[in-house]
């Protein structure tokens, strides 16, 4: 059998230091790509965050990152990923709480 | 204002639960996040579904493909089926076995001189045992995990459920055949989706102007308001447009076709995006290993900086006062405010601070 793809790889053009560089996301689609680059974007340290899903036919989605001052574009995005992380966290945590609470509208199945 | 939005906690709250369906109230998410999650429940959640049949007999009216695909929008109780059924393709067995497939048998003939419906209650769930020559994946613990009914039709056992309508036959004919039903996802394939419809809304009375009514003479008029105006301020005649508003408030009602409950979707959503998210970082550190240091770069600030969103404007970094708040404000689709005035190296200072004053971070 073949090799499975690369979950993540890193495109050419990216900067030694990867200050810049584009990441290619094996098996993703808006669902993590428009999230992703809205938990990116809120990174001052960010000059430029954009995904692309490039065909609909390829599994994949690209993520683009520039940041300033020379800093790495991978740690932003690892960040990125545990704040999404934390976030989805946070909403069962409040999701859990509200149901426990029990304040919402009862319903009786009656046949 | 965005900033302050931003420094609340995200909310829940539930308005409606019954047993086929949650209505919700999502506060303090961006639009993304609230999508992200609204595509996770209706795309990525496994559930079971007929994807095999094998016909033995069929002398109805329908053509076998036609009953084939009938059979596979049947809903199948899939509660806990992440851990109850393993997936096909990952399993070592010939074709279908007990870890990765349930079996379901139909046989039905009608012998009266009536029409009779042959409906998903005449599916009867049957186990491998009767056959010895199938070659079974290796041994899992997978059909301890499941519940009582996993992987029978929806409703079967619910006297007060209306059963599904296959296939309609009259005196003399028969249907008789068995479906292997496997795990899947609804990206493969809508019938392993477990919601029958997601609504999703934002800004009822359309301040953001994300939408345009065609209208013949009366906007308002013609278009009544929504039963979620009511829980957001109606604009006032004379307001402005702020361009600079994001939505904030996101009005959810998930609707499960009985496979999974509404309460199982919402919770297995939100953990099939960490999983996605933990995916890619497990991707990252194969890619990058000598530049991954830890969980999180080095330089990042933690985790509850986020949250805070008090992060960068510390150390005085703003200094000359309105600046400060250039930090709060950097978020997606703002470009123009947050990263300019970044990449100018303190666009926003007034003159007599030094240049670099915005990047001490």
């Amino acid at each position: 059998m073949a090799e499975p793809p690369q979950k993540v790889t890193i495109m050419k053009g990216a900067t030694a230091d990867l200050s810049a560089a584009t990441y290619q996301i094996h098996d993703e689609s808006h669902t993590i790509g428009n999230a992703l680059r809205w938990m990116l974007m809120k990174n001052p340290k960010v000059e430029f965050c954009g995904y692309s899903a490039p065909h609909p036919s390829e599994n994949v989605i690209q993520v683009r990152i520039q940041m300033y001052d020379n800093l790495s574009s991978l740690s932003a995005l690892i960040t990125a990923l545990a704040d999404l992380d934390a976030l989805c966290a946070t909403i069962e945590d409040a999701y859990v709480a509200d149901v426990r609470k029990g304040t919402y509208e009862r319903w009786v199945e009656r046949a | 204002m965005q900033s302050t939005r931003d420094e609340l906690e995200p909310s829940v709250r539930i308005r409606d639960l019954k047993k086929d369906r949650v209505n919700f109230v999502l506060e303090n998410v961006d639009l993304a996040f609230a999508n992200s999650l609204r595509r996770v429940m209706m795309a990525d959640l496994p559930t079971i579904a007929i994807d095999l049949v094998e016909i033995q007999a069929n002398t109805t009216v329908l053509p076998d493909e036609f009953i084939a695909h009938r059979l596979g929008m049947v809903p199948l109780v899939s509660t806990n089926c992440d851990e109850g059924m393993r997936d096909n393709r990952d399993c070592t067995c010939m074709a279908a076995c007990q870890y990765c497939s349930i079996q379901l048998k139909l046989d039905v003939a009608c012998h009266n001189n009536t029409t009779m419906d042959i409906t998903s209650n005449h599916l009867e769930v049957s186990s491998y045992h009767d056959y010895d020559d199938v070659v079974e994946g290796e041994a899992g613990d997978e059909p301890t995990k499941r519940v009582e009914f996993f992987g029978h039709p929806v409703g079967k056992s619910d006297p007060d459920v209306a059963p599904i309508l296959i296939c309609k036959i009259r005196k003399g004919q028969e249907l008789k055949l068995r479906c292997i039903a496997k795990k899947g996802i609804a990206k493969e394939h809508a019938k392993w989706s477990p919601c029958s419809a997601v609504s999703f809304e934002y800004d009822p009375h359309n301040k953001l102007r994300h939408t345009t009514y065609w209208f013949e003479t009366d906007e308002r008029g013609e278009w009544p308001l929504g039963e979620n105006a009511s829980e957001e301020e109606p604009p006032r005649d004379d307001e402005a447009f702020d361009f600079n508003a994001t939505p904030g408030k996101f009005y959810f009602e998930v609707e499960t076709d009985g496979s999974l409950g509404p309460q199982e979707v919402v919770m297995q959503g939100l953990a099939a995006l960490q999983s996605k998210l933990a995916t890619i970082v497990l991707g990252l550190k194969k890619t990058e290993p000598n530049m991954v240091p830890g969980e999180r770069g080095d330089e990042a600030p933690p985790a509850d900086a986020w949250a805070s969103g008090a992060g960068w404007g510390e150390g005085g970094a703003g200094g000359g006062g309105g600046n400060a708040s250039g930090w709060g404000n950097a978020s997606p689709g703002r470009g123009g405010a947050a990263t300019s005035a970044w990449g100018s190296g303190g666009g926003w200072s007034s003159p007599t601070q030094p240049a670099a004053a915005g990047w001490n971070v």
